[in-house]
């Protein structure tokens, strides 16, 4: 009869490592996915766009610039499109594969994505509006919603 | 929710995270579930169940009914 101790309650996970399942792997290769088309798509822009900047002699430092500069239209039409279809194949594998627990993680880290948003775009535009800080940039909007979702879903996940 | 899911995990010699493998959810959940965190869906409930060839009520405690069951 096997004899319970707290010992052996306690989970004995990790010193063995085991294969992903099936869901584990279409749950990491849709993150995984996701991220390395936006990197991709940043790098495969980023030279274009300086280039294009270097002609038309703008740029001021500004930390986004690169990608503020005009690029070729139908580049623009096709990486655009790229982003969506690939963006939205990797949500609905994300989505298919996740279980109830993860999904509460996942609203969790939509909700304040949201929230940052929504706290830092009204207040920044009231303080542009005062000449106290420059007119409100969309990346970094973008930026502080992305870092925002991904802190509270890396918490969530990886807390013990 | 009290349950025995540690106890029950225990005797197979299960980590969680191979326990969640057998239910095809994360070991995160598995820790929630145990601790106590988190009440699994009815689907799940009826799933560990088949697993451990018990009824949900022998896994899951309701402790609301004052321990009375029909």
């Amino acid at each position: 009869m096997t004899n319970l101790t707290e010992a052996n309650m306690a989970d004995p996970q990790d010193s063995r490592r085991r294969p992903l399942t099936p869901r584990a792997k279409r749950y990491w290769g849709s993150l995984i996915g996701a991220g390395l088309l936006g990197a991709a798509i940043s790098l495969l822009l980023l030279p274009l766009s300086i280039e294009a900047g270097h002609n038309i002699g703008t740029g001021d430092g500004g930390f986004f610039d690169p990608f503020e500069n005009p690029i070729n239209p139908t580049l623009a039409v096709l990486v655009s499109a790229l982003w969506m279809a690939g963006l939205l194949m990797m949500c609905l594998i994300f989505y298919r594969s996740i279980d109830e627990f993860e999904e509460r993680d996942y609203l969790w880290a939509g909700t304040v994505g949201w929230y940052a948003m929504m706290l830092t775009i009204p207040a920044w535009h009231v303080l542009w509006m005062g000449r106290l800080v420059p007119p409100v940039g969309i990346w970094w909007i973008f930026a502080i919603g992305l870092l925002s979702n991904n802190a509270v879903w890396m918490w969530r996940k990886f807390r013990k | 929710m009290k349950n025995r899911l540690k106890v029950l995990r225990a005797m197979r010699n299960w980590s969680q995270a191979e326990l969640g493998d057998h239910l095809d959810v994360s070991r995160q959940a598995v820790n929630a579930i145990e601790t106590g965190k988190y009440d699994p869906s009815l689907p799940l409930a009826f799933k560990m169940a088949r697993l451990f060839g018990l009824r949900i009520e022998e896994i899951f405690d309701d402790e609301s009914d004052g321990g009375q069951h029909g």
